[in-house]
């Protein structure tokens, strides 16, 4: 999963970077509103986590310019603004959600579940396939009732494969949902970390449940 | 009790306008009453003079022939007239049948001059009667009627006083029924007039009414609303226009408060935020030990700038409540200038700036030290933060004019001219400033301005091409000028 966080107070943007990134999602940031508005035009994030009070753009112009071209990514607001007409106007100018500061940081991250969960439309924080079972709120993997470490890299792809649970996942959006911008690693990076999950989830009396689609990508679902 | 004014007004019109009746009432009576009084007084006169004619003197014996058909009401026994002849001597010498043998009429008050009195019947009913001199007839002679003193000059003959009465009960009851009427027409007169009174106030005041209407329109919290002026009536105009002046200074104030505390919430969150996140991030797994410390050294950093932050806020609300006072001491000026800039001399090596010193400004003035240290704190503070890696910073100093003035400029500015106005407001943040919520939070140059106020002072910013300029000028009392001649500017 991939989040934008942009937020001028450096502090508090490398704490939720740091933060989110060792909850498994691949992050972005910004630190002022320009940046912001063209690194959400130029990626396809999951959640977009927007201060409103920012350097050169202003949170909500920002929202509003991103909804103006029909980006429809789940954008939460975070803000020290809190009054009802601060909320009413983020929430009209196209806001998901909206979160005053100070907050609980595992609040902010259980919101960004759920946005994620919205976008791909689980309803429930659990995802079985199988035998398989996924608590994205425990981050647990169980497969045929053991329990299964994953790192935080294996677990963000099995979640997204388990996300899109029956369709192809290219690698390329493997790659972008790992792996922030900034980030140099070899091409193949992708195609290893699916070896190291085959080997922990998949099982030789069990039915194999990460498939490749040659050319294509990785799927995750029952053979037929 | 709150009486309203139109209830007031009401109220005193109407007890005025009662007064008035009541007064011009009693008036039309009295002159009515002395009116009928003096027709009264004719007629009993007339009749006195008629009776005189019927009045003859033989000898000495007095003669009043009158008979029931000439003078009926002497001798009626329904409410008859009375009379009564007195010689000179007050000596009756004849009366009439009414007066039977015992009751007499009061004896003339003067003798031989015509008055009028009132007096208490023998029937025991209020009356009234006419006393006057006269010649009865003698044979042959008419009836003459003089004045005491002529009578006594131009004829010897015996002078007689005659005294008629008659009751005034028709008088009476004429009297009595015209007061009545004018009790009730001044009654009614008054209710009319009451009712007059209420419409035209009522509608005069309409204009009021509403005026209040709008002021009880206007919400504690909401002071937007302001009273409209087009159906003010011109009396209360000027106080309506103080109201809505009074309004706008009051909503004014209001919304900096809001703004205010908006702005001061809003600063404090961020960082508080960002305090709260750190920590929690950092105690959500096991992590190196310099991991922590990196995460307690910068939350250290801004809990200092909240420091900072709270300090400045309280400063600024006492100057702004007026309760910083100026605590004069004599200071070296040049010694001051380097001991207030100290703190950042090596921020500005470690940045490499390069530091150019002109003071012209020496010698021993007497300043409010504190005041202006927090001053240049926030100045060179400002200038070390905000000037580009390697520029310069100048610090220059002059008295001219019995006012010393210090200047700091700094090259790599980035505001323009437009943010001039702006930078003095309370937490405004030039976007470089921004990234460095809760360190800088914007207060620095709104304090600045409002000491410089306290000391009488005036702060002026400029921006030319890439250079920011901000100069202090400082009128000096007048034990600094004395200073000043001691030790010459060099």
């Amino acid at each position: 999963m991939r989040i934008l966080v942009v937020e001028d107070f450096l502090m508090l943007r490398e704490s939720m970077v740091l933060g989110l990134r060792e909850a498994g999602f691949a992050v972005d940031e910004a630190a002022e509103g320009e940046t912001g508005l063209w690194l959400a035009q130029s990626n396809e994030y999951d959640v977009i986590i927007l201060d409103l009070m920012l350097p050169k753009m202003d949170g909500i112009t920002l929202l509003k310019r991103l909804r103006s071209v029909r980006n429809s990514t789940h954008v939460i607001i975070l803000t020290a603004k809190d009054t009802s007409h601060d909320r009413i106007s983020g929430l009209d100018c196209g806001a998901d959600d909206y979160v005053v500061k100070p907050f609980v940081f595992a609040e902010l991250l259980a919101r960004i579940r759920a946005m994620v969960r919205r976008r791909y439309d689980a309803k429930s924080p659990t995802i079985e396939i199988a035998d398989l079972i996924i608590d994205t709120s425990k981050r647990s993997v169980v497969r045929d009732g053991q329990s299964i470490e994953l790192s935080e890299r294996e677990y963000a792809i099995l979640h997204l494969l388990a996300l899109r649970a029956g369709r192809v996942v290219s690698r390329t959006e493997i790659w972008e949902n790992i792996y922030d911008r900034n980030a140099t690693v070899q091409s193949n990076v992708v195609d290893a970390f699916i070896r190291l999950l085959r080997k922990k989830i998949e099982r030789p009396h069990l039915q194999t449940l990460i498939l490749t689609r040659r050319g294509h990508g990785y799927m995750l679902g029952e053979t037929r | 009790v709150n009486w309203s004014l139109r209830t007031q007004l009401l109220r005193q019109s109407a007890i005025a306008s009662a007064i008035i009746l009541v007064i011009t009432a009693m008036a039309l009576h009295g002159l009515m009453r002395m009116s009928l009084y003096a027709e009264f007084d004719a007629a009993l006169l007339v009749e006195a003079k008629s009776l005189a004619s019927h009045v003859e003197q033989s000898g000495d014996e007095i003669k009043v022939e009158i008979s029931l058909d000439t003078m009926p009401e002497f001798i009626r026994q329904d409410q008859p007239h009375y009379f009564q002849i007195w010689d000179a001597g007050g000596t009756t010498v004849a009366k009439s049948a009414s007066l039977a043998d015992v009751s007499t009429l009061p004896s003339p008050p003067h003798f031989g001059t015509t008055t009028f009195t009132p007096l208490k019947l023998p029937s025991q009913g209020r009356g009234r009667g006419v006393h006057f001199a006269f010649k009865p007839h003698y044979e042959d002679s008419e009836y003459v009627e003089l004045s005491l003193s002529q009578t006594q000059e131009t004829n010897s003959k015996p002078l007689l006083t005659l005294g008629v009465a008659r009751p005034i009960q028709e008088l009476d009851r004429t009297l009595a029924k015209l007061a009545w009427l004018l009790t009730f027409v001044t009654t009614v007169a008054t209710c009319v007039t009451t009712l007059i009174t209420n419409g035209v106030i009522k509608k005069g005041f309409k204009s009021l009414e509403s005026v209040a209407q709008n002021i009880e329109m206007i919400g504690v919290n909401d002071l937007s609303g302001r009273i409209e002026l087009q159906s003010v009536p011109s009396e209360v105009l000027p106080i309506t226009k103080r109201i809505n002046e009074l309004m706008t200074r009051l909503e004014s104030a209001l919304n900096r408060e809001k703004s205010f505390s908006a702005d001061v919430a809003h600063e404090l969150r961020t960082p508080l935020a960002g305090l709260e996140t750190t920590l929690e991030v950092c105690a959500s797994r096991d992590r190196e030990p310099k991991a922590y410390q990196v995460t307690i050294g910068k939350c250290l950093e801004v809990t200092k700038g909240m420091h900072v932050m709270v300090n400045n806020l309280l400063t600024l609300a006492r100057a702004e409540s007026n309760t910083l006072s100026l605590q004069l001491e004599e200071t070296n000026i040049r010694e001051f200038l380097r001991e207030c800039w100290s703190p950042f001399s090596s921020k500005a090596e470690h940045r490499g700036l390069k530091v150019l010193w002109d003071n012209q400004a020496s010698g021993s003035l007497s300043l409010d030290r504190e005041k202006l240290r927090l001053i240049l704190g926030n100045l060179f503070d400002n200038a070390t933060t905000y000037v580009d890696d390697g520029g310069m910073i100048s610090i220059e100093s002059e008295i001219r004019n019995e006012v010393i003035s210090i200047c700091i400029v700094n090259s790599g500015c980035i505001l323009s001219q437009s943010d001039i106005p702006l930078m003095f407001e309370r937490f405004w943040r030039s976007d470089k400033a921004r990234s460095d919520a809760g360190i800088h939070s914007g207060l620095g140059l709104s304090l600045c301005q409002r000491i410089c106020h306290v000391l009488n002072a005036s702060i002026l910013a400029t921006v030319v091409g890439n250079t920011f300029a901000i100069k202090l000028q400082i009128p000096l009392p007048p034990q600094s000028l004395t200073a000043k001649l001691h030790f010459p500017s060099s």
